[in-house]
């Protein structure tokens, strides 16, 4: 290897190596299913879809707003021999999070059901599917209660250029939305879930939610261009929308899709945050929108914390970021510097400017991604990162500044909600 | 699954699709998995998921791309899996590992190298890097094949590229 060969010239070289090694004429022969003389398909044929059978009992609840009980598996809850024993700094971090948390699961191929977790312990409390005929939960956001949540559903999703293969809530960009509520009885475990009449299915692309504190109100980002509230009980909404984004290229409302939330609230209910990102000059800014004020523009609102890309480098570029409940800090993953190593940092909603960032503790071989959660004022959060040694990603708790894994969460556990 | 005569019509398109474009998209799932068996059955998987619903297609035309973007997924689960298998204590942690002797033989320590790293990278960032440095796909085209919107597929590159210098110095003092 040359010295001076850049890193994108050595993954270019190993590419174009790796690729060689694949002679020209050199692929098997298609094995179609349903073939007789086609033998086997790769990983024992087709996978099996269990929520095909899960999904039929639930045919006719959806359609109307009935209350529905999902097909629910209950497990003991009792913690896994892989959690290991619990020392006192692991367990205060533990305990210093929301007990349950929702989570939406599923092979990236095949529909998403919602999975209740304990987060001490990782045990799987419940497992909702939606009801007939929507096959995927796609997005999914909590109240500060614990227990109140609300889970987008779709249908199905559509064959387009690009869409397939993503997670699906990337996929389905044209049929109707709807929305279910989910409360959740942690002492009998029962998951019940509700269609939630009120709030309209939406061909639009919904981009992502955000349920308020006391659940009684949704925010919608659509189109990455606007930001609606609806009222969960009589419906009633108010839409802001920031002029001449809709639908256009080089700029979006909302986080980068589909990590974390996109949007997030006060503890009173009166401020919701979001991303606001325009290609003109690379900035990507963290605005807060008085949901008392009348809908109409989205230009108004305040920028707390703006980030500057191309040359004026304050800071890199950031991915998820939330407001603290208590509305005193925007929490955020971002670099010092362009192209640096990012790390989770927090900024005072009141001069935009970083907060003196926690000590290193163990997290130096953490590179983290999404802030997913964060207790009223920023000092425990819940945290998506990549190991270093081993390059796993890990969702955990950082507090004080330690890493404390979440017991069984699954990889990637982006769409969650506590 | 098609039936009658739009299953023969579909069985027809799609191993005329496979014939012109399966050795590109096994060449892809090589670089990202390191291993010939298991990227030849993740590009059948993707045929075979079109087949099945070929159906459903809006437009035909647009096949290539939802092989090639189900190869892409079909890759990521398999390195999930592994992810997975290493959590558990089983086999297989490294992509590198699972890769066959022969794949192995072929590549110098250098390629081997930036190709053990490249497969560390969360999924976002190593599909970017090779749509973009492999497939020299545009901005655009990156976008709509990772369903992404512009700037992230800059800032995803941006700090995927970054992330990869560190980790072939990590694994270069392995």
């Amino acid at each position: 290897m040359s010295p001076v060969m850049s890193t994108e010239a050595r993954l270019r070289a190993a590419t174009r190596a790796a690729a060689d090694t694949v002679a020209p004429g050199s692929a098997p022969p298609l094995r179609l299913p349903g073939d007789p003389a086609a033998g086997p398909l790769p990983g024992g044929g087709l996978r099996r879809r269990h929520w095909l059978r899960a999904l039929t009992p639930l045919a006719a609840a959806a359609a109307v707003a009935a209350v529905v009980i999902a097909s629910l598996t209950l497990t003991s809850g009792v913690p896994t021999s892989s959690n290991g024993p619990a020392s006192p700094a692991r367990s205060a971090a533990l305990s210093g999070v929301p007990p349950y948390y929702v989570a939406l699961a599923g092979q990236p191929d095949t529909p998403e059901h919602a999975v209740i977790r304990a987060s001490a312990t990782g045990a799987v409390l419940a497992t909702v599917k939606p009801p007939r005929p929507y096959r995927s939960f796609t997005f999914v956001s909590g109240a500060a209660d614990d227990r109140t949540f609300v889970l987008a559903a779709q249908r199905w999703w559509n064959v387009t250029s690009g869409t397939q293969g993503e997670d699906a809530q990337q996929r389905d960009n044209t049929t109707p939305v709807v929305f279910f509520r989910l409360r959740f009885d942690p002492r009998t475990r029962a998951a019940q879930l509700t269609r939630l009449s009120h709030v309209a299915g939406s061909a639009a692309r919904l981009a992502g939610i955000g349920l308020s504190p006391d659940g009684t109100r949704l925010a919608l980002d659509l189109h990455q261009a606007e930001i609606e509230i609806v009222s969960l009980a009589t419906g009633s909404s108010q839409r802001w929308v920031w002029p001449g984004t809709a639908r256009s290229p080089g700029t979006w409302v909302g986080n980068d899709k589909p990590d974390g939330q996109p949007l997030s609230w006060t503890a009173d209910g009166r401020i919701l945050a979001f991303q606001f990102w325009t290609q003109s000059g690379g900035i990507t800014q963290v605005r807060l929108l008085d949901t008392t004020s009348p809908g109409g523009s989205l230009r108004p609102t305040r920028a707390a914390v703006s980030f500057v890309g191309h040359g004026q480098v304050k800071t890199g570029p950031i991915g998820n970021s939330i407001i603290t409940p208590d509305g005193t800090k925007i929490v955020t993953v971002a670099s010092r510097t362009r192209g640096g190593p990012s790390g989770v940092m927090e900024f005072s909603v009141r001069t935009g400017q970083p907060v003196i960032p926690p000590p290193a503790g163990n997290i130096t071989s953490l590179e983290p991604w999404d802030v997913l959660w964060s207790d009223s004022s920023g000092r425990t959060l819940i945290v998506e990162a990549q190991s270093g040694p081993s390059g796993a990603p890990l969702t955990g708790v950082l507090r004080g500044g330690r890493f404390t894994p979440l017991p069984g969460a699954q990889v990637q556990t982006n769409n969650a909600a506590w | 699954m098609p039936d009658g005569a739009t299953r023969e019509d579909a069985s027809q398109a799609v191993t005329a699709l496979y014939e012109a474009h399966a050795v590109g998209l096994i060449r892809l799932a090589v670089i990202t998995l390191g291993d010939r068996a298991a990227a030849e059955d993740v590009v059948q998987e993707a045929f075979c998921g079109l087949y099945r619903r070929w159906g459903q297609l809006d437009e035909p035309g647009k096949a290539q791309s939802y092989v090639r973007a189900a190869t892409l997924n079909g890759c990521r689960s398999q390195l999930r899996q592994r992810i997975r298998a290493q959590r558990r204590g089983g086999p297989a942690p490294d992509a590198a590992d699972a890769a066959s002797a022969e794949q192995a033989a072929l590549l110098g320590e250098e390629h081997q190298l930036v190709l053990r790293a490249l497969r560390r990278l969360p999924d976002r960032q190593r599909e970017a890097l090779v749509l973009r440095f492999y497939l020299d796909q545009t901005e655009p085209e990156i976008a709509a094949t990772m369903g992404i919107s512009r700037g992230t597929v800059k800032s995803t590159t941006s700090r995927g590229l970054a992330a990869l210098g560190r980790l072939i110095q990590e694994e270069s003092q392995r």
